[in-house]
Formats: structure tokens, C-alpha cells, sequence
């Protein structure tokens, strides 16, 4: 797999997708929920913990462990052809989300459960960013 | 309301051809697996007061359209949005105990198949990024469940290969399944990845066909020329949070459903031969630990060792499951748990079945668990 190919794919699929809040900006943030300080993934209208509506969009450090990851050998998708083998993994970040993604930069050997990464946003369009991780502490 | 044990039974079972259907319609293919059905037990469409439809792919399925072409006016019915018949049971056992219906047909057809269905859906809900992602089809939860079972408990992919070599043997015994060709687990490791860790074998075929079963009251079951199978009791559970869960891919949410054999009115141990839901093989192992025939963390060694083959110490999946006889979303776990109950599954019975579990679930937000019985425990 290369990066970039995981990126077109990305791009390809997005299309001209209408906004998604959660591709606005390049940096990784939450809804935190004002009132009970919950940090919602995925985005939701009301908070899933107390169901109050108002909540502000926070920063996060993106620092999270792999709870499991796969390889995908089989493109379900055209529009990951180019991408396979590529592999998915689920983060749980050290704040509370727990994140379907792709780790960049990482040979499939290289992965193993319990890995710490950090969210890497990466532009896969014209103001549309895709959060990724890497492996470490600090994004690239 | 309680459901009194044996309230309500099945008495008719009908399932089609299944594979390739070309040029049907998935209604049509539901409303032939009806009137198998109907032959089964004896009955005619006008002894049904209920219809309960499951929505298929591409939207068909829905109680109006297949009421209109079976020709029928019930009393009740209703269509509900996910598979399984776990809940079209529960469902149709509580609107014959409440009264709203005597005589249910539980109904379901698909052209997937020939509809040429990808399964390039996400893998999971919610958040718009997970396709964008590339998280396509439940083998990506299925890998990601395993590799962290794996994690855990150190199960190997030669033990997990097992699930599909053991469902196979008991394919060959069925001449309804798909894939009978024999599949050795020198077969099984030698097949490339899909989703790694898992291999073409883990997941389920897309195939068409359509399943009907007849369920009433207990009073009534003499009207039917079968021997009635009664369910027992039935329990459900959710997580519907879903990913805010922790570990949801391992739905340990399930295993609040074991109070269901005291509900029964027998132990676990009594359970002659188990049913369970498998898109991926993953499944098998996780419903094994969470009802515990097994411990947490066990199911490796215990599908290796034979134990749940026919002749095993509980045996799973003996109509080859989805993963081998035919992907009709857990419908025909049920028709062939009916079947073993009744004695008639020739080369694949279980002898002396007298109960049955069946255990399934919608994604990993909704999970059923059935226990029939040929018997009634007092
Ligand atoms: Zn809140």
C-alpha cells in the first residue's frame, strides 16, 4: 500500500460529497457536550450521554491505542483498487472516541494491538480533511 | 404478559432452492417459500391471521406488497427491518400471546444474488468517514473482532479455521447447501487473505432463495399434520450505543441473554444441537463463549477439537450455516433447527434432538437468542 494511493481513494469516494463537519479542518476535534463534557464520535445532534443538544467543537491530542487492526487484501470498493493491501484500524484515543482509521507510514508487519499513535489529518481535498494516524506521539 | 413456555410452536417449515434465482423477484421468491410452508403443515393460506415479512436487499419484503401477491387480508401484520427470524419469532410468539393473532407466517426472500448485491456497504454505522476509510463489508469487523480475540487469548487462525472446515463437513450432508465440495484445513490455510486475518472461507457466499416459517398457539397445533416444535423462550439484547461500548466488536453484551435456559426450563448442557448466525466464522466463536458453552477465551481449541461437529459435544451450524449452505441471514438456522427437532435431517441428524438453541445478531447492535423444544419442560 502507499499513503497516497489510500489518499485518492479517500478523495474518490468522497466525491462532491456534500460538508461533513467532521472533514472541515485540519486539526482532529470532538463535540464536546457543554453541559457533561462528553466527547462525541461520531458527531451527533445531541449528546449520547446526558441527550443535552448544545456542544462546541474542542481540539483533541489525537493520542490513542490500536484496540485491533486488519489488512484488507480484497477492495470491496473500485474505488480502493489501487490501495489494496491497506489496513484498517480501530483507535481508542486517550480522551474517549473510539475511531475507525488507517495508519499511515507503517508496513502491515509493523502493527500490532495496544501500538500508540496520534491523529495525522490529512487534506484529501480542497478543504476537506481525512483523519489518519501514525504511529508515536506527535503527528509528523 | 409472560410468554408461558410452549405457548407458541412452529408447525410448518419451507425453505426454496437457493443459490442463483434469475428473472424472480425477491417477493416472489418469499411468497414460494410460503406456500412450501403451507404444504408442510397441512394448512391453507386462509388459516393465516398473520404475516410477518423482513425487508430484503434492494428494499423488498414489506408485509403490503407480499400480502397483495400471496392474496391474503391477516389480521396483523407487520415488517421488520433486519434479519435473522430470531425476531420475526419473538415477535410473531408475542402477538399470539397478546391475542392479536392466532397463525403467523414469518416470511423472507431475497435476489440478492442474481441483484447483483457487492456488499461494498460500510462495515458498521454512524460515522460518514468509515467508508472513506475503506472499512467495506462485516469481514472488516469480523477481522477486527478476531485479531483482538487472537490478542487476548492467543486463538490462531488454524483453530478459527475449523468454524468453516466443520460447517462444510456438515454441508456435504445436505444436498439444499451451496458449497458442498469437500474443504480440508490444509484448504482453508492455503486460500489467500481477504480482510486479514480472515480468508474467503470466513465469510459468508451472497446467494438467493426464501424461507417461510408457520407458527400458532399450542391449542392449535392439532390443526397441523407436523409435530409441533415449541418455543421455549426466547430473550434479547442490544448495543445500540455501538462503538461508545467498550469492545463492542466482541458484543459482551450478549451474554446477559444466558438466563433463556432457566427460562426454558433446562440447563445449558441439555441443548442437543445450537444454531448460530455466522456472516463471518468470528461469530461462532464469540457466541460459543458468550453463552457460555465454553469459557472466555476458549472457543480456539474448542472448535479445533472437534466439539462441535455432528457427533461432538454440541453440535453447531449442521445445515453448513451461512458459510457454507446458503446466505439467507440466519433464516434457515431455524428451519433446520425445526427440521433436527422433527427428526428429518437424514445423514446430519442429531440423534435424539430434543432441544434446540439458535442464537443470532443484527450487526453488533442487536442480538436473539430462541430455545425450541420437541418437548415442553414442566
Ligand atoms: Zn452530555
Amino acid at each position: 500500500m502507499s499513503d497516497e494511493a489510500l489518499l485518492l481513494a479517500a478523495a474518490r469516494l468522497l466525491g462532491p460529497s456534500p460538508s461533513i463537519e467532521e472533514l472541515a479542518t485540519p486539526q482532529i476535534r470532538f463535540q464536546q457536550c457543554t453541559a457533561c463534557g462528553f466527547r462525541r464520535y461520531p458527531p451527533a445532534p445531541a449528546c449520547p450521554e446526558c441527550l443535552a443538544s448544545e456542544s462546541e467543537w474542542m481540539p483533541d491530542d489525537g493520542v490513542g491505542t490500536i484496540w485491533s487492526y486488519c489488512v484488507y487484501h480484497r477492495a470491496f470498493d473500485p474505488a480502493f483498487s489501487g490501495a489494496v493491501p491497506y489496513n484498517v484500524v480501530l483507535v481508542e484515543l486517550d480522551s474517549g472516541p473510539r475511531m475507525i482509521s488507517n495508519v499511515l507510514g507503517i508496513d502491515p508487519s509493523g502493527l500490532r494491538i495496544g501500538l500508540r499513535v496520534v491523529a495525522w489529518p490529512r487534506e484529501i481535498a480542497p478543504g476537506r480533511f481525512l483523519v489518519y494516524f501514525v504511529p508515536g506521539a506527535s503527528s509528523p | 404478559m409472560t410468554l408461558r413456555r410452549g405457548e407458541v410452536a412452529v408447525i410448518g417449515v419451507g425453505s426454496t432452492e437457493q443459490g442463483e434465482l434469475p428473472g424472480r423477484s425477491a417477493d416472489e421468491i418469499a411468497v414460494d417459500a410460503l406456500r412450501l410452508a403451507l404444504r408442510d403443515c397441512g394448512l391453507e393460506k386462509g388459516d393465516l391471521d398473520g404475516l410477518i415479512t423482513c425487508k430484503s436487499f434492494g428494499g423488498s419484503g414489506i408485509d403490503t406488497d407480499i400480502g397483495r401477491m400471496a392474496g391474503i387480508n391477516p389480521r396483523y401484520s407487520a415488517t421488520l427491518d433486519y434479519g435473522t427470524c430470531n425476531f420475526s419469532l419473538h415477535l410473531a410468539a408475542m402477538a399470539i400471546a397478546s391475542g392479536m393473532a392466532t397463525t403467523i407466517a414469518l416470511l423472507y426472500g431475497t435476489n440478492q444474488r442474481s441483484a447483483g448485491n457487492r456488499f461494498r456497504a460500510v462495515a458498521g454505522s454512524g460515522a460518514e468517514s468509515l467508508g472513506l476509510h475503506g472499512f467495506h463489508n462485516i469481514a472488516g469487523q469480523g477481522a477486527l473482532a478476531f485479531a483482538r480475540h487472537a490478542h487476548l487469548y492467543g486463538t490462531t487462525q488454524e483453530q478459527l479455521g475449523w468454524v468453516s472446515v466443520t460447517e462444510r463437513a456438515h454441508a456435504q450432508l445436505n444436498p439444499a447447501a451451496i458449497f458442498r465440495t469437500p474443504l480440508t484445513i490444509e484448504d482453508y490455510l492455503a486460500e489467500p487473505y481477504l480482510v486479514a486475518p480472515l480468508r474467503r472461507s470466513d465469510v459468508c457466499m451472497i446467494s438467493d432463495g426464501g424461507a417461510c416459517l408457520i407458527v400458532t398457539s399450542a391449542d392449535r397445533v392439532a390443526s397441523a399434520s407436523t409435530q409441533p416444535v415449541y418455543l421455549l423462550a426466547m430473550e434479547q439484547a442490544t448495543g445500540l450505543r455501538q462503538y461508545q461500548n467498550p469492545d463492542n466488536l466482541l458484543r459482551p453484551w450478549v451474554s446477559a441473554m444466558t438466563t433463556i435456559y432457566a427460562s426454558a426450563g433446562l440447563s445449558r448442557a441439555d441443548v442437543d444441537v445450537l444454531f448460530i448466525q455466522d456472516p463471518v466464522s468470528v461469530w461462532v466463536c464469540q457466541m460459543l463463549e458468550l453463552f457460555g458453552f465454553c469459557g472466555p477465551g476458549e472457543s480456539g481449541p474448542f472448535v479445533q477439537e472437534g466439539r462441535i461437529r455432528l457427533g461432538g459435544e454440541i453440535p453447531v451450524n449442521t445445515n453448513g450455516g451461512q458459510l457454507s449452505e446458503s446466505y439467507m441471514w440466519g433464516w434457515l438456522h431455524l428451519c433446520e433447527a425445526v427440521r433436527q427437532l422433527r427428526g428429518e435431517c437424514g445423514d446430519r441428524q442429531v440423534a435424539d434432538a430434543t432441544f434446540a438453541q439458535y442464537c443470532s445478531t443484527k450487526g453488533f447492535e442487536k442480538a436473539a437468542t430462541s430455545i425450541l423444544g420437541s418437548s415442553v419442560p414442566s
